[in-house]
């Protein structure tokens, strides 16, 4: 029981670092159509420039401005790259995101070196919290799922409540309308794609943190929030936050169980032994290939639900 | 945009294929540096990989991050049908071993490719990313068929010679590779013929229509992928030959990336941009990787800049010189065009500077503060030569912008007179 | 990138990274010497691990100056069978070959050092892949383990040991690769006195002489020295060059075999069998530097890191020594 609580406690925080990760893409990709391959680079920057700002002002400082400077740095990239790009059609901006992921791992490289470097969680926020049942529970991931909710109702609030955010929805849908209201419609997706951007650099300054800032980051998760993004439902926002959970606690959950195929054989009578073909396919742990589930989560999917959990569209 | 011309013999179409011929055949006379014939054959290589991506990207739209599933699958069947017959398990002429790649490659298309066509645009690059990731993560789960992170290895001398082919020295395999890169350049070509390639074209430009036409968008792109996957297996199995090894690596995110770009910067949109952009990449890779480290970050501005400014690639940025070369109007943009040269090269020497100067900071931060730049001795401790690069990058971006404007003035008068003339 | 360097006319190949690239080397290597025995090519290996270098797969121009992993779990072994404390061990290994050799290494040399202790748990996740190490380290607190065994390097290895401490875990991780460079800052506060690492030396444990070149190399490349084997190597080389009177490969490499050497930690010779370097190995825990409240003999730290290696304990060449299958061809010696 103490073991089942935990993993799942490290599933829904996992998931919620993934949803932070995925919520600025999904929100790029629903207003503006554009997929950003270079959002996990984002983060990247995000845990970067907050290693950069807590060497001089502490980590503190780094959560409110690294999230800031990221931002700034996607709205230069709007401005000055998609934006020319745009009437290319949704490729060529694909492409150009793909090509600017590869420039910023690069520009890491330049800048910080290969090697990880020494971001750390704060001593305020070092240690356990509570314990369950006899196990310590860090406090860092306790504040990792505070910020993940806090942010999700930020969001949702900013989107549905404010004056921006509602010229934001109807510049989606009207964008001339709006534009003949008088609104800066070219601003509004620069503000928009800015914000996108800033949501991944905040997740890169806690997860950064949490677990390693190296110039792998980015390659390491990009993947897995695309698949999210495809899971939860091309554009939706509660797509993505159902798909995070589930991926994040699919993972800890496979992690925790060590069943094979040839245990499985075995309960039904079948032996199947090294001599048995496709033995290392049968003989796989289910612990084993806890990183590959995602994926076939995403194949299953297209094939029974191709537009995805809360997907609106197909295609 | 090509038309279809029913001529029983076009002329023009044999000196070009012949010509290609002569090229792959002469190639390797340049220099009796084995250097070049390594250069040589990665090229060809590349240039079945590029061509087969284009398939999908060119003439199907369909951007895939994850093309090198097929090559890697399908070296992988070819290294161990090397082995087997290295083992003396059947009889198989070496030189047809990249069928082999070809069929594993379009097995796999068969399987993948189920699933990525149903969905085109954005979802389908996503898709491709995510069987790329999963094939790549099965490839080190499964060390009893992929050897693991070791990958395999073989040796490609097996079995009696054919015809005094033994593929011992690298000369002989790269006009192994060289017949394959023809070959498979020309079947290519031949299915951009077919009704399937036109199909594929009105797919990737007007789905709608081509659906209401009565075709199923989703079976023509799954045969192109199809198509594609074998050809990029053929790619695979010539390659297993050639390094005489095959590792994870063959179906890394990184390799497809690489496929990805060589195609785009050679140009999607004309059936000979991915070769050139085959060659361009291989000379980024191999020549500029001995000279820079930084090559990578090169590459990809380059990269960044032919998607910001000329979207259909190098081959599109020849062809639309062509026109003016009929009209007899060249000339009149020579000047222009060196002007423009001339700001590129000291924006490009700027740049350099920079990335080298920083990346001699970052990563080297050895004793030696001086470093030696195009036979220059620069210390980059020094404020001088800083100043100096920035200077450089801010006459060059000042003197770029006026270039472009001085070209982009001269080619829309040109561009105007010829469509007048042609009206 | 072999044939590039050969064309321009290299005949020593110095190499230390993976053994899947090594292994590939190797096979280049023999191919090529075969071939071109005139231009003969010799491999001279610090850091590719795999046991198989030098039985399955040895070759005649291959040395190794590292101790492969069996030697290494042999040294690790020996230690834990002192250890009346450790009943309950995990084994979590990244799913690759060398894991998986680590793995395998482990079960069967701890059942016939110390059959009492029980495996209690192994897990195998993809190499480089996983971010969050919680839910192996609430596995392994649910299996009571009292001590991990991890061939683990890398960010796989730091995000280990700092989800350990997150978690509170006391079991100690015994590993082969915390002494790689960047591992010591990356793992911070949360591997003292919880990390041991098997390795050939430490700052902690050099004599003065190889103390001062470490400090020199400090000051002039502003990073630790860490590669005291290729230092060896480099030794070993000069003398065997010097043995043979030329510098031609395969007279050197028949000079190599058998050669003794005084390393900082003992007495080293390069097996003439399977040309597998028997070395001393050290076991090493990580403590905070005396500078830090410390003990007194962690003088140096690791990276400026404020910790440090202590030996903990010294285990001579022929602890590790283990047998060899190998059956290499050997060309002809030198007239």
């Amino acid at each position: 029981m103490e073991f089942f609580l935990v993993q799942l406690l490290n599933g829904i925080s996992y998931g919620l670092l993934l949803f932070m990760l995925s919520s600025g893409l999904t929100i790029v990709f629903s207003l503006m159509g554009v997929l950003n391959f270079a959002h996990a680079s984002f983060y990247m920057l995000g845990a970067y420039f907050a290693y950069q700002v807590s060497t001089v002002l502490g980590f503190w400082a780094g959560l409110v401005v690294a999230p800031l400077l990221v931002g700034l740095v996607g709205m230069a990239v709007e401005r000055y790259g998609l934006r020319q790009v745009h009437k290319h059609g949704h490729v060529a901006e694909l492409l150009f995101t793909f090509g600017l992921a590869y420039l910023i791992e690069e520009a890491v490289h330049l800048i910080w070196g290969r090697s990880a470097l020494e971001y750390r969680v704060p001593p305020e926020l070092d240690g356990p919290i509570f314990q369950i049942m006899g196990s310590p529970y860090p406090m860092y991931r306790t504040f990792m799922m505070l910020v993940s909710v806090a942010m999700l109702v930020s969001i949702w609030l900013a989107l549905t409540r404010t004056r921006i955010g509602l010229v934001i929805q109807a510049a989606l849908s009207h964008p001339e309308t709006v534009e003949a209201l008088g609104h800066n419609v070219p601003r509004v997706f620069m503000l928009v794609f800015g914000g996108g951007a800033a949501l991944a650099g905040l997740a890169g300054v806690i997860g950064g943190a949490a677990f390693v800032t190296d110039p792998g980051m980015a390659v390491s998760v990009g993947p897995i929030v695309f698949v999210i993004v495809v899971v939860g439902g091309m554009g939706s926002l509660a797509g993505a936050f159902v798909a995070s959970l589930l991926i994040g606690c699919l993972q800890n959950f496979s992690i925790s169980l060590d069943w094979s195929l040839a245990g499985l054989f075995s309960w039904f009578g079948w032996m199947v032994g090294p001599d048995t073909p496709l033995w290392s396919l049968w003989n796989v742990k289910l612990s084993q290939a806890a990183p590959v589930l995602p994926y076939l989560l995403m194949v299953l999917m297209l094939i029974f639900r191709p537009k995805g959990l809360m997907g609106t569209r197909e295609g | 945009m090509s038309t279809l011309r029913y001529r029983p013999l076009d002329l023009g179409r044999w000196i070009v294929w012949g010509a290609t011929a002569l090229l792959f055949a002469l190639a390797p006379l340049m220099s009796d540096a084995s250097f070049v014939l390594t250069l040589l054959s990665q090229m060809g290589i590349l240039i079945i990989f590029a061509l087969s991506y284009n398939m999908l990207l060119g003439q199907g739209g369909m951007l895939s991050f994850g093309h090198a599933v097929y090559s890697g699958l399908g070296a992988y069947f070819t290294v161990h049908a090397l082995n087997l017959v290295g083992k003396g398990a059947f009889w198989f002429p070496v030189t047809l071993l990249p069928l082999v790649g070809g069929l594993a490659g379009l097995a796999f298309g068969l399987i993948f490719g189920y699933v990525t066509t149903k969905k085109s645009g954005t979802t389908f690059a996503m898709i491709s990313l995510g069987i790329g990731e999963m094939v790549y993560a099965c490839v080190l789960m499964f060390p009893a068929f992929f050897g693991g992170e070791g990958g395999i290895s073989t040796n490609r001398v097996v079995g009696e010679p054919v015809l005094g082919l033994t593929y011992g020295p690298a000369l002989q395999v790269y006009y192994l590779i060289a017949a394959w890169a023809f070959v498979s350049m020309a079947a290519m070509f031949a299915l951009t013929q077919t009704p399937l390639g036109r199909m594929a074209n009105a797919v990737r430009d007007n789905p709608e229509r081509a659906e209401f036409v009565g075709y199923n968008t989703q079976r023509v792109r799954y045969l192109q992928m199809c198509l594609s996957a074998f050809f990029a297996g053929v790619a695979g199995g010539l390659s297993c030959i050639n390094y005489e090894i095959v590792s994870a690596e063959n179906v890394s995110a990184l390799r497809s990336g690489g496929v990805l770009i060589a195609t785009f910067i050679g140009g999607v949109g004309l059936f000979f941009g991915p070769i050139l952009g085959a060659i361009v990449f291989t000379l980024f890779a191999i020549a500029l990787s001995g000279f820079t480290k930084a090559w990578l970050l090169y590459l990809g501005l380059f990269f960044l800049a032919m998607v910001l400014y000329a979207p259909g690639g190098l081959a599109w940025l020849i062809a639309i010189q062509i026109p003016v070369l009929r009209a007899r109007r060249f000339s009149e943009l020579l000047w222009p065009y060196a002007l423009a040269l001339a700001a590129g090269l000291m924006l490009l020497c700027g740049l350099i500077g920079a990335v080298e100067m920083i990346y001699h900071l970052s990563l080297e931060s050895a004793e030696e503060s001086v470093i030696a730049l195009a036979g220059l001795e620069v210390d980059v401790r020094a404020l001088p030569s800083w100043l100096a690069v920035g200077a450089l990058l801010a006459a060059g971006g000042v003197a770029m912008r006026h270039a472009s404007r001085f070209v982009s003035a001269r080619w829309h008068a040109i561009q105007q007179d010829i469509q007048r003339g042609a009206a | 990138m072999l044939r590039q360097a050969i064309d321009r006319g290299a005949r020593y190949v110095v190499q230390g990274q993976s053994s899947a690239v090594a292994a590939a080397l190797i096979e280049a290597i023999n191919r090529h010497n075969e071939r071109e025995p005139a231009r003969a090519v010799l491999f001279l290996n610090y850091a590719a691990t795999d046991p198989a270098l030098t039985e399955a797969r040895c070759s005649f121009w291959h040395f190794r100056f590292d101790a492969h992993i069996g030697m290494r779990m042999e040294a690790l072994t020996a230690h834990l069978a002192r250890d009346a404390s450790v009943r309950r061990v995990y084994l979590v290994v990244q799913d690759y070959s060398f894991g998986h050799e680590f793995a395998r290494a482990a079960r069967q040399l701890l059942a016939e050092r110390r059959p009492d202790i029980q495996v209690v748990g192994e897990d195998r996740h993809p190499m480089g892949q996983v971010r969050d190490f919680a839910p192996y380290i609430a596995k392994i607190r649910a299996a009571q383990a009292d001590a991990v065994l991890t061939g683990n390097w890398g960010n796989d290895l730091n995000l280990l040991v700092k989800a350990a401490r997150e978690a509170g875990l006391q079991a100690r991780f015994h590993t082969f690769y915390a002494g790689s460079p960047g591992a010591v800052p990356a793992m911070g506060e949360a591997a003292v006195g919880r990390v041991s690492d098997i390795t050939d030396w430490h700052a902690n444990a050099a004599s003065p002489a190889t103390l001062r070149a470490a400090a020199r190399f400090r000051d002039r490349h502003g990073a630790d020295y860490h590669f005291a084997r290729a230092a060896t190597l480099m030794r070993m080389l000069a003398a065997a060059a010097q043995r043979a009177g030329s510098a031609e490969p395969l007279r050197v490499a028949y000079a190599l075999e058998g050669l003794r050497i005084d390393t900082d930690s003992g007495e080293a010779e390069m097996r003439r069998l399977d040309h597998q370097l028997l070395l001393p190995l050290l076991v090493a825990g990580l403590e905070r530097s005396a500078a830090n409240g410390g003990p007194r003999e962690v003088r140096m730290e690791a990276e400026r890191s404020g910790l440090g290696w202590r030996t903990l304990a010294r285990l001579p060449a022929y602890v590790s020594a283990a047998p060899t299958a190998c059956r290499m061809q050997r060309p002809p010696p030198p007239g």
